[in-house]
């Protein structure tokens, strides 16, 4: 325990229950964040560093000026004595009562088991304990345990992350925090129900989280992971996800690589016709979507896609299981209303139908590759979650419209799911980043902001627990904010900084948060009665960029190609696989079926089986020689 | 409730004890006068008294500092008879690499002690709580017995910087004030200088003297003259003027030191150089202490240190209850 300085009470400047000044000398290896240690007779009291000031004994610049004539270079023979003050913000007492003002006593460099009092998970760290990241140096790191059920729930949860973008700060944090859970996170004893905890994230940009399974082929820094007892190595069970290209059967992922594809390849999803009349505020404009136009939907729903089907006009009952379908029902009711001369259609107004046939009509073309051609969902919700598991979702080549739509899809299926408790792990983490844009402070309340509310607000106690992650925390919703209990911080701007939300950090820890470096972060977590600077490993899995240059993005393949792919996959005999193809219609949107069934094929299938599923190759026509008696010539003779 | 008593209470029983808010005295500033009395020095560096440059060095050869300090408070009356708690203490830093480092425990004198005018009952009752220091009294007048009582307070710490000086005896030692007092009675002399930043005592009664060294520049000092032994300065040692500032519209004291030597030959010899580190020595400057025209700052830091270490009147007050 190395011995640094002693606490010092002015009356300009007492100490209080909560804060205290002790003065150093200088070159001691104390500084911002430091955890520090006073002893005082049997009073021991645990504190981090938050300012510090030094000083000399010169009262005016002008002094130090004068003594030296102005010569810059001139060294006088006596030194100005220095000394450095700081200040501590109290994180622990021993004993925990009275609060009383700090004494005046010795100051002390945390050791390891200083580290783990101040903070109090010596009282967790055993039986519920998370490491986050490690304090001190990275020579000697003292790993800094989060309790798990104050980060995943039940007690308190959630995470929410700030930080610059490209900074290496929110996804490597939350990466490594990722593998530190999966290695570290028990389940309670006697819990019922499913085990075990998965993640879901969302790539928005580049290709961040395409490689998370895949060696690093950067250095890693093995000392801190051995301290967080977490295996400096790639997430071991991941599940990729990505729309439909335009294509409609390549996907749209950087992830496009045969090489990569053989090892773990790429699942689509999409959304059926169910979620897209669910999510129909997300699909079509605010403005049209008012009450007439809510209730023609509805009525659509109701009698055409979840009922047993509705006639139009006196035809026979029709009903819709793909947004095509829909459509030429509305279509066909327009009809029927023009022929028919009506104004009305079953008491909706036909020109409010007429308003979401347009709305509805051009959504094949707006959300291409998100909705599925045949109105059958597909994606990580068709199967249940498993423990120890990453989903990534692709979603970085969608324009804007087409991931809100994807958010607003997941986060409301993750919700119902929730509430039905088939979620099928004990704990799902969903990731959310760029939250200021999905959730932004002072918005219009949006499907997803409701429903990001309602997972912050009760996610916690039913398995699911968001860790959010955005550039300007100031301009996300408070409530989403305000119910994350663990709060984390890499490098922040200094304009961001200068919003109220920053106000109790002290100016040091703000300049210290303004000049963060990669791999550092500042941690708020409800045991620690401060917030505490850690160091975090970069995650031992491949680098985006890594990705892209290792497995360079191939270009769409045929329907026939991704086909005998999928074959390969699955390990059955391409040549009798290839039999049984051509032998089943050709149609491209035939094709794109076959290939469904075999993308959600699972290892173990029979992929020929899964082929003679597909429709079969229509009769054709007996040839006919066509002999036409007819000379046109025979005037002529 | 128990623990240790206050003055307050162990003195309850002694009549005429009348007990005063702590009031405490300032060390005594210098006086800067050139004092009427005077004596006609001789001179021991060549044939007549004159001033001359002191070549100018980039370097300081001084090692250890040595100072003292005292602060006093009366706290209570026995009858007209003021008693006094004071603090008095003296340190010898030692400057290595140009830091001033903290004294040992042998480089460290302080106290804090009663000093009560002739009154053993009072001073045996007091010794109880703390040290005493029984202070003769010649004159019963209450204004002069004050005086006396902080004559006795300074002479304490005279004592304690006399007993730090003789102990001296590596390296080169600059004393804040007159050397006499501090010189060895016996043996080899330490390489002790003395800088005396008041001028109490006239050395030359000659106007044309007194005008050469009032009329010193920057950098010039006096001829080698002997300061005659006396009671209050002690041994006989060798001294000369040196100006280490002027200025404009300040009086002709300003800058003006006189610097006390062993009176021993080789001193004379070096008097230049000893200027020269002195002159070297001024910067940094002592500001915003109103002595800094004269008050070297390595002196400045064994007062700063002896300070800090003095109590506070809060702790006097606690003292007393």
């Amino acid at each position: 325990m190395s011995e640094i300085g002693r606490v010092i009470g002015t009356e300009k400047r007492p100490n209080t229950a909560y804060t205290f000044y002790f003065w150093t000398a200088p070159g001691g290896k104390v500084g911002i964040g430091s955890l520090v240690k006073v002893v005082a007779g049997a009073e021991t009291v645990y504190g981090v560093v938050v300012e510090a000031q030094g000083f000399n004994d010169l009262e005016s610049p002008l002094h130090e000026f004068l003594s030296v004539g102005g010569e810059a270079g001139k060294e006088p023979p006596t030194n100005r004595p220095e000394m450095r003050v700081f200040q501590a913000a109290v994180l622990r007492r021993e004993p925990e009562e009275p609060i009383g003002a700090v004494p005046i006593g010795r100051v002390f460099l945390a050791d390891e088991a200083d580290v783990q009092k101040a903070l109090r998970f010596d009282a967790y760290a055993d039986e519920h304990g998370i490491p986050a990241g490690c304090y001190g140096s990275k020579d000697e790191p003292v790993a800094v345990q989060l309790h798990a059920q104050f980060l995943l729930g039940p007690e308190s949860g959630h995470l929410n992350m700030t930080g610059t973008s490209g900074l290496a700060a929110k996804t490597s944090f939350i990466l490594f925090l990722l593998k530190s859970i999966f290695t570290h996170a028990k389940d309670a004893p006697g819990a019922n129900g499913a085990k075990g905890v998965a993640a879901l994230l969302f790539n928005t940009k580049g290709a961040d989280l395409l490689y998370i399974d895949q060696e690093p082929q950067h250095p890693v820094d093995s000392k801190l992971y051995d301290a967080c007892r977490v295996p400096a190595t790639p997430f071991e069970r991941v599940r990729y996800f990505a729309p439909f290209d335009k294509d409609g059967s390549n996907l749209m992922t950087l992830r496009r690589n045969s090489e990569l594809e053989a090892i773990n390849p790429t699942r689509p999803f999409s959304f059926g016709l169910k979620d897209v009349i669910k999510h129909a505020e997300v699909l079509l404009n605010r403005d049209d979507l008012d009450a007439k136009a809510d209730a023609y939907l509805q009525y659509l729903n109701d009698r055409f896609v979840e009922g047993d089907g509705h006639p139009v006009g006196d035809g026979p009952k029709r009903k819709a299981t793909s947004l095509r379908e829909l459509i030429s029902i509305i279509q066909d009711q327009l009809k029927m209303a023009e022929m028919k001369n009506a104004t009305q259609i079953e008491s909706h107004s036909a020109l409010t139908a007429r308003k979401m046939y347009n709305r509805i009509n051009n959504l094949g073309g707006r959300f291409a590759g998100v909705i599925a051609e045949n109105g059958l969902p597909t994606g990580p919700f068709d199967q249940e979650f498993e423990p120890n598991t990453v989903y990534v979702v692709d979603v970085a080549g969608l324009d804007s419209d087409s991931q809100d739509l994807v958010f607003a899809g997941f986060i409301t299926t993750l919700r119902e799911r929730m509430e039905s408790g088939d979620l099928g792990v004990g704990r799902l983490v969903v990731m959310v980043d760029e939250l200021n844009k999905y959730a932004p402070s002072g918005g219009t309340e949006t499907y997803v902001v409701k429903s990001l509310r309602e997972i912050a607000a009760r996610g916690r106690y039913l398995g699911l627990t968001l860790f959010g992650a955005q550039q300007f925390r100031s301009r996300v919703d408070k409530e989403i904010v305000g119910n994350a209990a663990t709060h984390v911080f890499g490098h922040v701007e200094a304009e961001e900084l200068a919003q109220p939300g920053y106000s109790y950090f002290t100016p040091a820890v703000k300049e210290k948060l303004g000049a963060l470096k990669p791999g550092e972060v500042l941690l708020k977590h409800p045991h620690f009665a401060q917030p505490v600077f850690l160091n975090f490993p970069v995650p031992a899995c491949m680098k985006g960029q890594d990705g892209l240059r290792r497995y360079q993005q191939s270009k769409g393949l045929t329907l026939y190609e991704l086909i005998v792919n999928e074959i390969l996959r699955l390990r059955g005999d391409v040549n009798r696989a290839k039999d049984v193809l051509d032998g089943l219609s050709q149609n491209p949107k035939d094709m794109r079926e076959v290939l469904r069934a075999l993308r959600n094929a699972r290892a173990g299938d029979d992929p020929i089986e899964v082929l003679r599923g597909g429709r079969k190759q229509p009769m054709r026509a007996e040839a006919k020689a066509v002999v036409d008696d007819h000379d046109p010539f025979a005037d002529l003779v | 409730m128990t623990g240790t008593p206050t003055l307050r209470q162990a003195l309850a029983t002694i009549d005429g004890v009348r007990f005063v808010t702590p009031s405490e005295r300032e060390e005594q500033v210098v006086t800067v006068s050139f004092e009427a009395h005077s004596v006609e020095a001789d001179t021991v560096e060549g044939s007549e008294f004159r001033i001359t440059e002191v070549p100018a060095l980039d370097q300081s050869k001084f090692t250890h500092f040595l100072d003292g300090a005292q602060r006093s408070w009366q706290i209570l009356y026995h009858r007209l008879s003021p008693v006094y708690v004071a603090h008095t203490s003296a340190a010898v830093l030692e400057r290595v690499d140009g830091d001033l480092l903290p004294p040992s425990e042998n480089d460290y004198r302080g106290d804090l002690e009663a000093f009560v005018p002739d009154n053993p009952a009072l001073a045996d009752a007091l010794r109880v709580h703390m040290k005493v220091v029984s202070v003769k009294v010649r004159d019963t007048h209450p204004g002069g017995l004050d005086e006396v009582v902080r004559q006795a307070i300074s002479d304490r710490r005279d004592d304690l910087e006399k007993d730090l000086a003789q102990r001296f005896s590596a390296g080169k030692l600059l004393i804040d004030g007159g050397l006499g007092n501090a010189l060895r009675h016996q043996g080899e002399q330490p390489f002790v200088i003395g800088l005396v930043k008041s001028h109490r005592k006239q050395y030359f009664r000659s106007a044309k003297r007194t005008d050469m060294i009032l009329g010193m520049r920057t950098g010039q000092r006096s001829s080698v003259f002997v300061r005659p032994a006396d009671s209050q300065q002690g041994e006989s040692v060798y001294s000369f003027y040196l100006r280490l500032r002027e200025g404009d519209a300040v009086g002709p004291l300003f800058g003006l030191v006189r610097i006390e030597m062993p009176a021993e030959p080789d001193f004379v010899a070096r008097a230049d150089e000893i200027a020269g580190w002195l002159l070297h020595e001024r910067a940094p400057l002592s500001l915003p202490d109103p002595r800094f025209d004269k008050l070297l700052y390595p002196i400045r830091l064994v007062e700063q240190h002896l300070k800090a270490r003095q109590p506070g009147t809060a702790a006097i007050m606690g003292l007393i209850g």
